[in-house]
């Protein structure tokens, strides 16, 4: 069980798509949004994207690539955990993959741009890229040996060749998958 | 037999106002039928492309 307390969700699509809305009520009060949606179908399992974002009420859309510092992450955070159960109930077979908007290749070469981290560019290091799967390894690596009781976990490396292999903690991976144990 | 709760399972959740509930109620509508997140669904399958199976 999860020891951080989490925001009451609101479901508001539980077709192809499963969607949650809930509000953050750190410094500001601001709608987030959950989504797992499904995106490939291998060996009769389907994998879903887990999608995570805040609700830009300007342009009425969600967005997941702004650091919100709302001073409530780990309520954010457990909010989030909280939904994976819920997922598993109805999807006992399918898989739920993790890859934060900041891991992809393109990444790195937009964030140079307006680097305000003073990354050392000429070995181009990026303070940035691959941040937000590091918050779910890092939940990942502290919780290891409980989490594996209930979830069969692989990695996907960023090597020349790369591959979805068996989860293994303070190992580097830009995105992780994620099945129920039977 | 108590039934062991689920490892991701917060143990206590924070109440949702009823003005909140009006508030999501009408984004809810808003973005109804809407895919939140069509990047990241982008990438994903970008990522995943070459996996011929899965490793279960």
């Amino acid at each position: 069980m999860n020891n951080i307390p989490a925001y009451k969700t609101q479901l508001i699509s539980n077709q192809s798509k499963i969607q949650y809305l809930f509000e953050s009520n750190g410094i500001n009060s601001i709608i987030k949004a959950i989504e797992y949606a499904p995106f490939k179908k291998q060996n009769g399992k389907t994998l879903y994207n887990l999608g995570f974002g805040d609700y830009d009420l300007s342009n009425k859309t969600i967005t997941d690539d702004v650091n919100s510092n709302n001073g409530d992450m780990r309520k954010v955070f457990s909010t989030v955990l909280d939904t994976v159960p819920l997922f598993f109930k109805t999807h006992k077979d399918d898989a739920i993959w993790i890859q934060g908007s900041d891991s992809s290749n393109s990444f790195v070469d937009d964030c140079k741009k307006n680097c305000r981290k003073a990354c050392d560019l000429n070995v181009v290091v990026c303070k940035n890229f691959n941040r937000r799967i590091k918050i779910y390894r890092y939940y990942i690596n502290k919780n290891f040996t409980r989490l594996i009781k209930e979830y069969i976990i692989f990695g996907y490396t960023n090597e020349e060749k790369p591959n979805l292999i068996q989860y293994i903690p303070e190992n580097e991976y830009i995105g992780v998958l994620i099945f129920k144990k039977k | 037999m108590k039934q062991k709760k689920p490892i991701l399972k917060a143990n206590k959740t924070l109440s949702m106002s009823s003005k909140t509930k009006e508030k999501i109620s009408v984004i809810a509508n808003n973005i109804k039928g809407k895919e939140f997140f069509p990047e990241k669904i982008a990438l994903a399958k970008k990522t995943l492309s070459n996996l011929k199976t899965l490793p279960i």
